[in-house]
This record gives C-alpha cells, structure tokens and sequence, in this order.
C-alpha cells in the first residue's frame, strides 16, 4: 500500500496498556482521521506513526516498507513530515526562510559545504527549490507576510507557515497533530480549507490526529476512533455522526 | 606501597574540600535547575571576607569564619537568587550561563580591586601538628578537615530526610508546579538551596584558603574543581558527587607523585578534576545529562541578528579603520590595531554565542595555539600569509574534539568542557615546550612587506575585514539559517532533516579557526607571546564584555573591541582598569537577556512583541463579540 | 463560593480564555464539561494560581485572590487535583501525605487515609510514581480530603483508569460532597459528574457555551455541543467520494 500503515499496534508502559491492537491505514490521496477523548492514546498512536515511541507489539509500514524499528530521522528520510501541537517555529526567520530551509533540505546534500551555499546542485535545482517555495507562500495565503519574521506572526498564521514547511519538504505521508489548537473558529475553518486544497494538488497520504470535530468531520474521509487504547469504531463521517459507540465513548454510557 | 600513603592523605584532605564545594553545586543546580559557574568565586569571596574580619579586624577565627560563611555566603545566596536570577525563570540556557559567568568575573575583579592581585598568606586554621598512624605522619588539620566535610555530608543527607524543609526541596525539584499548589512556597525553598549552596561553597573556601593561601583566580579556579565532582554525579547525585570529590582528591595527589620526576607534566595534579569533568563529558552517552528546566526556554526567546549582509557596516567599518592611523600619534597605533584585531576575535566569539547560542570559555586557548603555531610554521620556513591560514586550520581539529561530545549533550555541557578544556590547556599544555618552546616565550614575526606598524595596521584591518565578511557571509547562508532555526526549534529541524549537530560543530570550528587567526595577529603585533600573554580567565572576561556589548551583531564586536582595548589606552587611570572586568561581569549580568546588549538599545526596540500581543487581544474580542449575545441567552 | 469574573487568560500570545464567567457557590458542586482543548484545564489552572490571568477577577468568599501567587491561594482555601495524578513521583507515599499536611500530625493523617484507601496504606514506603495509575490518583485524591480547603477543583480524575477504580475515587468526591466542600470538576466522562453535580457549564473554545442545570442536558444535546459548539444536529456534509 502507498502511504502508511500500522497493523495491530500494541503499546505497553510499565503494566499500563495504552495501546491495544489498534491499525489504521492511511493510504495515499486521503485524509485520515484518528480521534477519541481524553487519554484514549491519540497521542501514543501519533509517536508509535512518526517513531518517536517503539511499539510493543505490532508493525508500521510506510509505502509498504516496514519501519517499525526506524528513528524519527530516518522516517523523515523516507518522507514523513509532521507538524507540532505545540506551534513549533523557526521564530527568528522569515516566513519565506522557514519554508525555504525545508525545500532547500531536498535538493542539496548536507554536507560542510552545502551548508555554506557552496553545491554541485544545477542552477536548475536552486531555481526548481525558490519556486516551490513560492508556490507554497502563495498557496497557504501567506503572500503578503513572506518577509516577516515567524515569531511576529499569529498563532493562525503560523500554523500554515508550519504546514507549507512540511509540505515543501516534499514528504510522502503527513502527520498533523492538533492543527487547530489555539486557533479560533475562523481560523480553523480556513486552515481546513487550504488543507483541502492542497491535499487535491499533492498525492499525499495524511493522518489528522484532532480535537476541533468540525475540521475533522468536515476534512476526513476515513475516521478511526479510540478508546482505552482499542479501537472502537472506523467510519466515514456521516457514520461517525450517528454512531452511539463514539457517543458514548465521549460522555459515558448514561447520558449517550 | 607505603611511599604512596602520605599522597593518599593529602588527596582525602583535598577531596574533602572538593566534596564540600560539589555538594553545594549540586543543591542549587538541581533545585533551580541553574549551573552556577560563579560557585568557586562565592568560596573566594567569603575566604576574603573570612580574612579581612579575620586580620583587618581582628574578630577571632571561629567568628570570623562563622560571619564568612553563615551570613556572608547565604546573602550572596539570596542576592544571586532574587536579585540576578529572578527574571530568569524560563529564560534560555545560554543566558543563565552567562549570568553566573559574569558574577564570576565580578567578584573577582571585586577581590583584586580591592585586595589587590598577590597572594596573600593565610594563618592555619586547625593546629597543625602531626601524629603517626602505621608509619605515615598525619595532620590534625588535614583530619579536622575532613571530619567536617563528612559531617556536613551526613547533615546534608539528615536534612534531606529528616526535616520538613529538606522534604519540601525534595518536592520542589521533582515537581515545582505541585509544591504550589500544596501550599509551600517554591521561590522561598529555591532561594534557601542558593543559601545553603552559596554556604557550603564559602566553607569550602576558608578551609582551603590556609592551603594555598588568598589568591583570587586559584581559590576560584579549585573550587571549581568541584565541577568534574559534580559531574560524575551528573550534576544530581550527591553521594556519587561526594565520591567523585574524594576519587578526584586522590587521583589529584597520587599524581603529584608520579609527575615529579617528569617536568614537563608538572601541570598534570592540578588539571586532573579538570581532566575527569571533561573525560566524563566525552564519555557519557547521551541522554546521561539532561538539563533541569531547559524545556521551557523556547518560547521565551527573541529574535535577533539581521537576515541581511551587512554591506553598509563593513564599508563603513573599513572606510573609519583606513581614516583612522592618520588622525593618531604614532604611539596609539599599536592601540588601534590590537582594537582592529580583537574586532575580529569578538566577531568569531559572536557567531557562537549571538548565533548558535553556543558558549565557548576557551578562546583565548585558540588565540594563544594560533600565536604560537604561527611562530612555530615561521621557524620553518613557511611564508606569513600561509602560515596564518594554517595555524588557523590548525585548531580545527582541535575545536572539533571539544565540540563534538559536548555538542551532543547541551548547551550547559559545552560550556562546561570548553571551560575544562581552557584550565587543561594553560596549566598542562602551554607548559610543555610544544607550545611555547623551551624557553616559555614564543616570538611571531609580522609579515616582512608590513614591518612597521602603520603598515602592519593596514594589513591587520586587510585581514580583519576578510575575517568579518567570512562571518557575516556565514550568517546569511543556509548554515546561518539552520543555526538560528537551531536556537529556535531544535525539533522542527529534525522533522525537515536537518541534522543540525553537523552545523553547531562547524561553526564551533569556524569560529576557533578566526580566533586562532587573530591570535596569530596579536602575537605579530606585539612580536611575541608568553605564557601571561593570555591567561584562562581572559577567556571568561572576553565572554562577558563581548555578552555587555551585544553578540549578535557587528556593532557588538565592534563595541566590545573598544570597550576592552581602547577604553584603558584612553582612561590610563590604574583603577580604571581595576574595575574594568567588575564592570563588564555586571554588564553581562544586566543583559544577557537583552536582544543584543548595549547596541541593542542604540536600535529602536522592536515592535514584533507589541504586534502580536494586540493581535491575539483583537482576535478575543472580535470572538468575545461573536459569542456575547449566545452568552446572554444561556445565562 | 468561588466566583471567576470576566477571566481572559493564555500564553505568550495566544489567548486560551476569553470572558469566563463562573460560580461554584457554597457547598455546591459544578460540572465543567466541553471537548478537549476547549480551555478547561487552563480555566482550573489560572484559578488555582499556576497560570495568570491576562484580566478578570477570581474571588472566594468575595476576596480577590487573583493577584495571590499559587501557594498562597492554597493556604487560603483552594485546592486542585491536577490532571494526569497530583503526586510526587518520585517521593514516598508517606513523604507525599507528609507533604500535603506540610507536617502537621503525620500519625492522625495516615489513619484517615487507611480509613479511606487500606491499600496505600500498604505502600507508604514504596515511590508514588511506581504505584499503579488507580493508587496514584486515590494518592491525589487524599490531598483534597485531608486539607479542609472549602474549594476542591479536580481535573481529569478519570483519565486512564478502569471503571472500577473510577467509581473508588468518585467515592472520595461523594465524601467531599458529604463534607459541603464546593466542587469544581472537570471531566471526560460527563455522566459521572452530571450524576452528582448541581450546575453544569460548558466551554468550548475558551468561552462558556452553556450554563444549566444536568437536568437541561438529558435530551442528548450534550453531544453535539461538543461536536460543534451548537445545540442542532448538524447537517451530514458531504464527505468521501474522492477515490
């Protein structure tokens, strides 16, 4: 399968059970939903995916390659990009250098030399790399605000800076955690929007692991819902919608 | 066997004393979660204190020492806690170092302004007569000194478990937010561990004054030592500190021993605990030290250093240097060029400190290997351009050494390895004939077309000026990128791949690299360099006047340049320069936290702050607007 | 009684809070419920002193404490049990009661705590974070019922932990009911707290959505309150489709 995959996954913390044979498939060309309450182990299941966290049991696949037991690094590698819940910027640059030291990181090796702008890469590359990154300036609606430096920039704002700075890394798979967090309504829906767009144009596999249910019925295809670490449903929104196990597993069995 | 047993006792006796010094370093590093490099310089200051109520005023010794250390050291304590490290709760690592490091360059620029810089002799504290135990001849000082170095180990461990206080700085280092919220306090535990750790260090300090008598750097410099005890207990444990001490004590003393016959490694007893904190950096595998309450910083920091090349700077950098031997009596040549040079040397620190937020305590050890290389590569023959480029490459790999174990550990731990390592270098290295040669002074010739000192100026600023847009350059390509992202999102870095180890340790060379070159220039300059040329401490005095002026920028190079070297040619006054590093340890205290020190505030502040703090209140009240009339009907 | 008037409150620049208003009067129990994320957690933080209010009043008994740091507003009557169990890991269950009584009667307490809990009892020595996450929370939990603070604000007590541990620890805030604390709980699962609270609130998104009694949320709205912030069931979009 072209994307990622995470079969039966198992996750035990010193007798504590976080993770109970959950698997998800989010395959290429689709928005992938992962959600639950509190403490379900969203968060867990997000690690064991990007390989901060090493599962107990069960295996991760990314374009059908097993990578149950590869670094965060080398998942990047392989085109694993992801953003923070916690806003994570390169302040002190500007939006285009944060998104362009991503686009960069494609085409040129990091060597000594590279890193001083000194590459054997053709002129076609470095220009090849300057338009993706204005592609994406362009396409995340940040246009006017490219040489303003990232920490002066609204939460909103800066979380599309961090989605077109993954994106210009070129990945494969896309993990986003909580993109939402901190913004507004409006500003939810408009992150939605522009993810919806972009997902049309790139062939991305994307796990959208979140709280706002508006973005996540509004953006998923294809839901997975957990609880206690099991898996308890897997839908399309309209099912999720209507189902009284999410409802439950939400507010308890008696007001459900 | 029984020709080692009188070296054995004099290494518990040290190792107490360095045991007394670890643990107090160890109570406030993990209850603030701030290494205080300025520990030794307290310990210092006290046995000054100790001294002068001590003979000045004649109190007797119990009282005098009682004073020093139970009223003296903790006020430093508090003063250090409430005054200086307040404003730090969430501040980045590299500030914090910076605080201690200039308090340590305070106080003891204070001592020598005040006491002056000779040593002065201090009567024994305990009688000093022996007793014969197994044929091996021991001090009663030496047994009183550790008797109360273990007392103090078993109070520290009874307080620990026994008292209500101890339970609560328990509780404070494992949970600050907790301690609130049941009710204690957290800022008065935090401020009683600098009390208690600021005690200890001073009781370190008198009992070792008698020793090696009251010499400012040396008192400081040995209670340092206690830093290779703490780290083998990885900065947290006390009982693995306290052995290090004792471990440290002996290893220290057995090799006075063994050195004696070899003059070339008489340096060796006394860079062993620093030899052991650098070893045991190296050694450690990562993760083994992970800073308390680095996690916070992130956000806290503020962007600084331009994105662009500063074109307009260096040419009027240039333009001033050119105009400037025309309007000066011969005689202050030699003054501007060692300012034009010491730009150079400022710049190379800044792109560590300004940039990477890297903080290098040996600098002065590059300059002095970039010196004496470049006299040795001289002697063989090799022409002056050449040769300065190869004495710069020259400490590369020696940066690279340094900078590769610590860079992977953290910020705190480079700084400490790099201190290490410049201890190591003045008192084992520079002694050995390689550096210096066999008669202790090694003479650099100025290049021959640039003999006299007008025109060794001109080709000073030649060289200073390549230097400056190799840095500059540095700051606006991807790697000058990646490190400013580096201080920003360590963790965004990595999830674009980028390893940004690879950067931190090039620019760590870089910048060793520019400071062995212009280490190279000064030798020519004044045409030779001996062992007092460039002492370790000048090190930390660089750091904190190069923090004052402001280390992300050129400005700030500039500044500091004038600030050390043309500010005492101008003010000839003696107590002007008594006080100077005084002045810049307080400097660095006020504004390391400042964007970019003194020059920051020649700028308009900026205004990205403001922005975006009346942005998010517009955004709540255009919400609050939304929702107001939902709000009215629910109630 | 606990009153929050008018509270903004966030983090560097973001707001998190915006114009909370909120009463838990005396001896009365309050249900903050809403979807993650939606500022519960800030809302019991900032009352209790660990994040400060950008604007607003906090009063208990009508005195301001909102410019009191967090200890003191402790000592002066407030008590939270924080999420993700208030304890110290790494201290002795026996050094954790020592600590919440901050030394007062050690002896007196760990009678009590047998009373309420036998099994910590049985681990007084053994290090709290090694405890399973049931006995930690009971451990948490024992702090609001051994200080008498007349405000207990409880965050999360359910997270994490297997039904019958839950109903143990709903016990102990039946027994703080008991004892006419006012109560202030945050909580995943709203039909354990809906059964034993008097008013219930809803945030979502910083600001309170709803304010009722538990009796106003038995048709079933809770749900899609916490969907979208709104009362109607929303329209099926479509969704799917692509591939």
């Amino acid at each position: 399968m072209n994307g990622l995959e995470a079969r039966d996954i198992q996750m035990r913390f010193a007798g504590l059970v976080a993770l109970d044979g959950v698997t998800l498939e989010a395959p290429r060309g689709r928005v992938t939903g992962l959600i639950g309450p509190n403490g379900a182990g969203k968060t867990t299941m997000f690690n064991v995916c990007g390989g901060f966290l090493r599962p107990t049991q069960g295996r991760v696949f990314i374009d059908s390659d097993d990578v149950t037991t590869s670094s965060p690094t080398d998942r990047a590698r392989r085109g694993v990009g992801r953003t923070f819940q916690r806003l994570e910027l390169f302040r002190s640059l500007t939006v285009r250098e944060n998104i362009a030291l991503a686009a960069e990181g494609q085409l040129i090796s990091d060597g000594p030399l590279a890193q001083l702008g000194i590459t054997r890469n053709s002129r076609a590359a470095r220009v090849a790399n300057r338009e993706i990154t204005e592609k994406l300036i362009d396409d995340v609606g940040l246009t006017g605000l490219a040489d303003r430096r990232a920490g002066e920039l609204s939460t909103g704002h800066g979380r599309l800076v961090e989605l077109a700075r993954t994106l210009a890394n070129r990945p494969t798979v896309v993990l986003l955690d909580e993109p939402s967090s901190g913004l507004d309504p409006v500003e939810s829906a408009r992150f939605g929007a522009i993810l919806r767009r972009l997902m049309d144009e790139n062939d991305l596999a994307l796990l959208l692991v979140e709280h706002d249910m508006n973005l996540v019925l509004s953006l998923c295809q294809w839901i997975y819902v957990i609880d206690f670490g099991r898996p308890i449903f897997e839908g399309t929104p309209d099912d999720i919608r209507r189902s009284p196990e999410v409802q439950a597993a939400y507010l308890g069995k008696a007001v459900a | 066997m029984k020709s080692f047993l009188p070296f054995l006792i004099i290494g518990v006796s040290t190792g107490a004393v360095y045991a007394l010094a670890a643990m107090g370093l160890v109570v406030t590093y993990t209850t603030s979660g701030i290494f205080n490099f300025a520990h030794g310089a307290v310990g210092m200051f006290a046995a000054y204190i100790f001294y002068t109520l001590r003979v000045d005023v004649g109190i007797p010794t119990g009282l005098a020492a009682a004073v020093a250390i139970l009223l003296v050291a903790p006020a430093i304590g508090v003063l250090i806690d409430r005054v200086l490290l307040q404003r730090f709760v969430g501040g980045s690592a590299s500030s914090s170092i910076v605080v201690s490091l200039g308090l340590l360059v305070a106080l003891q620029g204070t001592a020598v302004a005040i006491y002056g810089g000779e040593t002065r002799s201090v009567a024994p504290l305990f009688p000093t007569s022996t007793f014969e135990v197994g044929g091996v001849r021991v001090g009663y000082d030496q047994v009183i000194v550790v008797a109360i170095a273990l007392a103090a180990a078993l109070g520290l461990s009874l307080f620990f478990r026994r008292t209500q206080l101890g339970l609560k700085t328990q509780a404070v280092v494992g949970d600050r937010a907790l301690t609130g919220l049941v009710g204690v306090d957290a800022r008065a535990v935090t401020t009683f561990s600098w009390m208690l750790g600021s005690a200890f260090a001073a009781l370190s300090g008198v009992l070792f004054a008698p020793f090696v008598g009251l010499d400012s750097i040396l008192l400081t410099l040995l209670v340092v030592q206690a830093f290779g005890a703490a780290v083998i207990g990885g900065l947290r444990n006390l009982t693995l500190a306290n052995a290090g001490a004792y471990g440290v004590g002996i290893a220290a003393a057995l090799s006075t021993k063994w050195v004696a016959t070899v003059p070339s490694l008489r340096g060796l007893p006394s860079s062993i605990p620093f030899l052991v904190l650098f070893l045991v950096l190296v050694a450690s595998p990562k993760g083994r030290f992970t800073e308390v309450g680095d996690s916070a910083g992130s956000a806290a920091r503020r962007s600084v250093g331009t994105n662009r090349f500063p074109w307009r700077a260096l040419a009027v950098l240039t333009a001033a240097a050119l105009v400037v031997p025309s309007l000066l009596s011969p005689a202050k040549l030699l003054t501007a060029s060692a300012t034009v040079v010491f730009v150079l040397m400022f710049a190379s620190l800044g792109l560590l400190v300004g940039l990477s937020r890297q903080v290098s305590l040996c600098h002065a050890v590059f300059a002095v290997f970039g010196a004496t290389t470049l006299s040795h590569l001289q002697s063989a023959g090799v022409p002056y351009v050449l040769a300065l480029v190869l004495a710069g490459l020259a400490v590369v790999p020696v940066g690279a050494l340094i900078a590769i174990p610590a860079i992977r550990l953290s910020g705190l731990f480079l700084a400490l390895a790099t201190f290490g390592f410049g201890v190591l270098a003045e008192s084992l290295l520079f002694n050995s004939a390689a550096v210096f040669g066999s008669d202790g002074v090694a003479f650099v010739a100025r290049p021959s077309p640039f003999q006299n000192d007008r025109a060794f100026y001109y080709f000073a600023v030649a060289v200073v000026i390549v230097g400056l847009i190799v840095i500059e350059a540095v700051r606006v390509t991807r790697l000058g990128r990646i490190l400013r992202a580096m201080a920003d999102s360590p963790v965004a870095l990595q999830s674009i791949r980028v390893n940004p180890i690879a950067s931190r340790v090039m620019v760590f060379c870089l910048s060793a690299f520019l400071a062995a070159v212009s280490g190279g220039l000064l030798g020519s300059l004044i045409r030779s360099m001996n062992l007092a040329s460039f002492g370790f401490f000048q090190s930390l005095i660089w750091l904190t006047v190069l923090v004052a002026a402001g280390a992300s920028s050129l400005g700030g190079a500039v500044l500091a340049a004038v600030l050390l070297v043309t500010g005492p040619a101008v003010f000839t006054s003696p107590s002007f320069t008594e006080w100077q590093p005084v002045a810049f340890g307080l400097g660095a205290m006020v504004l390391a936290q400042a964007p970019n020190g003194l020059v920051g505030y020649l700028k308009p502040p900026p205004l990205a702050d403001f922005a975006a703090r009346s942005r998010w209140r517009l955004a709540a009240s255009r919400h609050r607007a939304r929702l107001a009339p939902r709000l009215e009907e629910a109630l | 009684m606990l009153e929050v008037r008018n509270l903004h409150a966030g983090y560097q620049n973001l707001e998190v809070l915006h114009r909370v208003d909120l009463k838990v009067p005396s001896g009365r129990t309050v249900a903050l419920l809403g979807a993650n994320g939606a500022g519960k957690t800030t809302l019991l933080n900032v009352i209790a002193g660990l994040v400060p209010a950008a604007a607003g009043d906090i009063l208990v008994d009508g005195r301001s404490v909102v410019s009191e740091p967090a200890h003191l507003r402790a000592r002066g009557g407030i008590c939270l049990v924080p999420e993700g169990r208030g304890i110290f890991r790494h201290l002795t269950v026996r050094k954790n009661i020592a600590m919440f009584l901050s030394g007062r009667n050690l002896g007196a307490a760990l009678e009590r705590v047998g009373r309420w809990f036998p099994r910590l009892t049985e681990r007084l020595e053994q290090v709290a974070g090694t405890m399973s996450g049931g006995e930690q929370q009971m451990l948490a939990v024992c702090r609001a019922l051994l200080v008498d603070a007349p405000i207990v604000m409880a965050d999360e007590l359910s997270v994490g932990l297997a039904p019958v541990v839950v109903d143990e620890i709903f016990d102990a805030v039946e027994m703080l009911r008991a004892e006419g604390r006012s109560l202030l709980i945050v909580e995943q699962y709203a039909d354990r707290v809906l059964r034993v609270a008097d008013y219930v609130y809803i945030l979502h998104k910083g600001a309170i959505e709803f304010v009722g009694e538990p009796a106003q949320l038995a048709d079933g709205s809770l749900f899609h309150r916490y969907l979208g912030g709104s009362a109607d069931v929303p329209q099926s979009e479509t969704a799917g489709g692509r591939r």
